[in-house]
């Protein structure tokens, strides 16, 4: 799995690219933190490469979206139709925001 | 053929020669045959036989009409009908000529001889020479110059006979009544006198040939036209010739019709006008006084020696004139001739060839009573006769110088005659009357009593003519509109029908019948289409019922032998629409088979031709090559028998190729006889796929020949696909093939598959090629992968670490790729299996060290029908059921979600089914997921 990053501006754009599971999600963890660290809390997530979720990498959206509801905002933009499914599924469709 | 048999036999088709007209049928030769001898009739009656051309010269041409008709006939009917139609003109002239003579000439010439006679020779001369010249069909331009030549030997003929005839008539007539000698040079003079008055023969001869000529030419081109259209003539030309034919007889009609009332009205009045005439002459001459002298001075002055007249005479002459000028007053008609002739001589006249002293009995034509009678006859003269009783004179004082001179009957009458030169005096008949009076002939010619006739015939000619022509367009063109474009409409209507296309319909309408027509025909073509999508729709059905058992015949249970994990199986039949001939089979050979050995024969064919009788043919031979091979007979044989049995009866001629494999199982080797069929594709380990195309034979069913059985082994993996052409054979929308390269290709692209998917991927390759365009024949596909069990079972153990579930995953999509399973429903499969695989790793072993971690079994089950996959998760750890967890409630907002329990929620719901079981000591989560 891969982050790349899009758009150093505001707000930040990240890319992640190939699958998020529960090997890979750490990675995604630890840059989400760096972010915070630096003070970045207005994310947008292109998700148009990212073919696959599994519940470990739903945790680490949790985590984002719970640090966006305090301050900032976080936004999942093209995501595709295998893992908006998935999103569908557990409710969350609901709860991130999308674009 | 003898010389003189030839001549004969061409003598004979001469004479024997049936004009232009020859082939026609009997029905038309009659009706031009009539129509010709009532043109005939007709010009004869209506004076138009003999057309007079003044000339310059004051004498007059003429141009034989009536030789049109007969040469006509000669050329369209042939000789012997020439020569009918010659005597029957010949014979209405001569009747004409006695009846209402045109002229003295045609009273007189006119015999037999100049009619019948020389009109039949003329028309059999016609025949005879238009047969040489036209019997060997020469070409158009000189079809002309024939005609031309002999209409003008013919003209020439006819017109030379007839003047000699009229010269011989003359010299007899001479002869006869002034008694001179036939060599007398008077004779020979009035003779040519007569000729020359007669007309000139040369405008006679071109002008009848050459008229002839045009209507032969004419006629002749129409001819040969009909007799050459062959079959059926249409209804405007048949109605348009009838229509002619009336038109034509019409006109006619009127003409002589018009031609009776106009002569007849003429006469009238020629008549009244000169009987006012002659009884002014009559009242001046009773009111005139004995002029003795005047008389005796009249007649010494034309050199009459009036002593031959006595003087009781002359006194009773003289009682009868007029005080001057006998004739003044009169005004007779200016060409009118008047003679005053007293007993026999003439007293006064008003033409100097009736000099005064003229014995009128002296005539140039004699006999002079006969004439009278015979014009009394045929009704040519009409007798006035003037009655004045207070002239009655003594009988006994008239008397003349001949002792037996008749009394004096002076009379007056006028005669009409036809010509100006005739005439005819009676000077007995009124003495039977006993009428006295001066004898007063006025003359006035047909000429003149029928002067206007021939400007009223032109007119009336002319005008009927542009109106029956008028009449003739317009009745054509009111058939052509109201029947004949109509019939024509149906018609086209009816050819667009029977050509095939049942949907077109009739419309012509407008009159009551033809609207029936069209919907006569309308509702036979509605009633004929439902019968016909009756007798489809029942043939569907039958077909339908026949494509239904074929197919049944074929097994199309799969797996077929779910037990035996040695081969892999898959097999389809597409049938085209209509009942096709393909098909497959396969069978255990043999009682002995078992999980492990044993022998599977499987059999692809195609029958030759669509429907029930390859149907009937393919179900032989399927029964057949199974019933051979499943008996453990060598394939070699079994085939050669089936191909015999196959021969026998098999009168229509019908084939079927087939490939035939028998696959040892136990060892891998596969024996076949390729019959005729589409080479099959193989896939070795060694070489990838290769195409198998030796063959050991022709096509079964017509060649009793020996088949010699091929073999090759085959390690597991290896995979045969098997076809029909109906896969290469396969067109597209612009008629392209699907092709054996394009079948290599997707073989190429789904070498990892299973049989069943390799086949499907076939399958909708082949369609997508089609796209859209209709199957014309089934297409049939059977794949076989040997040492490949039907459904695949496989288990992987690896250590109870999170870092194993890569080799997890690849473990399971390595069978869900090969199972052409769809991406997403392997994404929710990882899911559920990353969520379970971890809970083990996490959960299952509390007392893993990194050296001992504990393991965890995979074990992977694909079922083919339907397709799924089935998990399942075995490990030896502490009893954990991770379905024992109530299910997380689905979060309503970010702060509800729990941490946990999302991941069994997710799992439950991305699988199909989701199993616990503590076994042996053993916890086995299963999961299946199905797609």
């Amino acid at each position: 799995m891969e982050i790349k990053v899009i758009d150093e501006g505001k707000p930040y754009v990240i890319g992640i690219v190939g699958r998020l599971d529960t090997n890979t999600s750490p990675q995604l963890e630890e840059f989400a933190k760096g972010l915070y660290a630096k003070g970045v809390n207005e994310i947008v997530v292109d998700m148009s490469e990212c073919v696959f979720v599994s519940s470990a990498g739903l945790r680490v959206i949790v985590a984002m979206q719970k640090q966006a509801a305090v301050s900032g905002s976080l936004v999942f933009r093209g995501v595709v139709s295998d893992v908006m499914e998935v999103f569908q599924m557990t409710g969350f469709d609901n709860i991130l925001t999308f674009e | 053929m003898s010389p003189e048999t030839e001549s004969a036999r061409k003598k004979a088709r001469i004479i024997r020669w049936r004009g232009v007209m020859g082939d026609s049928r009997r029905v038309l030769r009659l009706m031009v045959f009539v129509v010709l001898a009532v043109t005939g009739v007709a010009l004869t009656f209506t004076q138009l036989g003999f057309v007079d051309v003044p000339l310059e010269d004051g004498s007059d041409g003429y141009v034989v009409t009536l030789l049109q008709v007969v040469a006509l006939g000669a050329l369209l009917l042939g000789t012997f009908a020439g020569m009918v139609l010659g005597l029957l003109t010949g014979a209405v002239l001569l009747l004409h000529a006695q009846l209402l003579p045109l002229d003295h000439y045609e009273l007189s010439f006119i015999t037999p001889i100049t009619s019948v006679v020389m009109f039949g020779f003329v028309g059999l001369l016609l025949g005879v020479l238009l047969a040489v010249a036209l019997r060997k069909n020469p070409s158009q331009i000189r079809r002309v110059i024939y005609i031309f030549i002999v209409c003008l030997v013919a003209s020439f003929l006819y017109s030379l006979g007839f003047y000699f005839n009229v010269g011989i008539s003359v010299v007899i007539h001479i002869v006869d009544t002034l008694g001179l000698e036939a060599n007398d040079p008077a004779v020979l003079k009035i003779a040519n006198s007569t000729a020359t008055q007669l007309g000139s023969i040369e405008t006679q001869v071109w002008g009848t040939a050459l008229v002839m000529t045009l209507l032969c030419s004419v006629g002749d081109c129409l001819a040969r036209k009909v007799v050459m259209h062959r079959g059926i003539l249409g209804l405007r030309t048949v109605f348009g010739a009838w229509l002619s034919v009336v038109v034509a007889l019409s006109f006619m009609v009127m003409a002589a019709v018009s031609f009776g009332v106009s002569s007849a009205d003429a006469l009238h009045d020629a008549e009244d006008d000169m009987r006012n005439e002659v009884n002014y002459l009559c009242t001046q001459m009773k009111l005139g006084g004995k002029r003795v002298e005047l008389l005796q001075e009249t007649l010494s002055q034309a050199g009459v020696e009036t002593s031959d007249i006595d003087e009781a005479t002359l006194t009773g002459l003289s009682d009868l004139l007029a005080d001057d000028v006998v004739l003044s007053g009169f005004t007779p008609n200016s060409d009118d001739i008047v003679i005053i002739e007293f007993d026999g001589r003439v007293y006064a006249s008003n033409d100097e060839r009736f000099t005064v002293g003229m014995d009128m009995s002296q005539t140039f034509f004699g006999d002079s009573s006969s004439a009278i009678e015979r014009s009394k006859e045929n009704q040519q003269i009409e007798r006035f006769i003037f009655v004045d009783p207070a002239r009655k004179l003594d009988a006994e004082n008239r008397s003349l110088t001949a002792p037996d001179a008749p009394e004096v009957h002076p009379h007056i009458a006028y005669v009409y005659a036809q010509h100006s030169y005739d005439f005819a005096i009676d000077t007995e008949e009124a003495s039977d009357e006993g009428v006295i009076s001066a004898d007063v002939v006025m003359i006035r010619s047909s000429d003149q009593v029928f002067a206007k006739r021939p400007e009223v015939m032109t007119w009336m000619t002319a005008s009927s003519l542009v109106l029956l022509l008028a009449v003739f367009v317009i009745v054509f063109q009111l058939l052509n509109r109201v029947v004949a474009k109509r019939i024509d409409d149906e018609n086209a209507a009816l050819s667009l029908i029977t050509s095939g296309n049942l949907d077109a319909r009739a419309e012509a309408g407008g009159t009551r019948e033809f609207e029936s027509l069209t919907e006569g025909i309308n509702d036979t073509v509605d009633t004929l289409r439902g019968w016909i999508a009756e007798a489809e729709s029942r043939m569907d059905a039958e077909l339908a019922t026949a494509r239904a058992i074929q197919e049944s015949a074929l097994p199309s249970t799969f797996p077929p032998y779910p037990d035996i994990p040695k081969f892999d199986i898959f097999a389809s039949m597409n049938a085209a629409k209509q009942v096709g001939g393909d098909f497959y089979d396969f069978f255990l050979i043999g009682e002995d088979c078992d999980d492990s050995q044993g022998k599977l024969g499987f059999v692809i064919a195609d029958v030759s031709g669509k429907g029930v009788p390859a149907a009937l043919f393919m179900m032989r031979a399927k029964a057949l090559l199974r019933d051979y091979l499943a008996s453990g007979m060598e394939i070699g044989e079994a085939v050669s028998e089936a191909n015999r049995l196959l021969i026998e009866g098999n009168d229509e001629g019908m084939f079927v190729t087939a490939w035939v494999g028998v696959l040892d199982y136990g060892t891998g080797h596969v024996d076949y006889v390729n019959a005729g069929h589409n080479p099959p594709l193989l896939w070795q380990r060694e070489g990838g796929w290769q195409w198998l195309r030796r063959k050991s034979g022709p096509v079964l069913g017509l060649f009793e020949i020996s088949y010699r059985a091929l073999e090759v082994d085959c390690l597991a993996g290896d995979t045969f696909l098997l076809y029909t052409d109906g896969v290469t054979e396969a067109f597209d929308v612009d008629e392209q093939l699907y092709g054996e390269d394009r079948l290599m290709a997707v073989a190429e692209n789904g070498y990892r598959m299973h049989p069943r998917e390799l086949l499907e991927s076939v399958r909708s390759d082949v369609a997508k090629h089609a796209n859209g365009a209709e199957q014309s024949d089934d297409i049939t596909i059977m794949t076989l992968e040997v040492g490949v069990p039907p459904e695949v079972t496989a288990t992987l153990e690896v250590p109870a670490e999170v870092s194993q579930l890569t080799a997890v995953n690849e473990f399971l999509h390595s069978e869900l790729d090969r199972r052409l399973c769809p991406q997403r429903v392997q994404n929710q499969l990882d899911i559920a299996v990353e969520e379970l695989f971890v809970n083990v790793c996490h959960y299952a072993y509390p007392e893993a060290t990194p050296d001992e971690p504990g393991a965890v079994r995979i074990q992977r089950t694909y079922c083919a029908d339907p397709p799924s996959i089935t998990v399942d998760i075995i490990d030896e750890g502490i009893p954990y059921n991770p379905l024992e967890k109530p299910d997380a409630v689905t979060p309503g907002n970010i702060k509800d979600v729990p941490i946990g329990g999302l991941g069994i929620l997710m799992a439950k719901r991305c699988t199909d089914e989701m199993l616990y079981e503590r076994v042996n000591g053993s916890n086995v989560v299963t999961i299946v997921k199905k797609w």
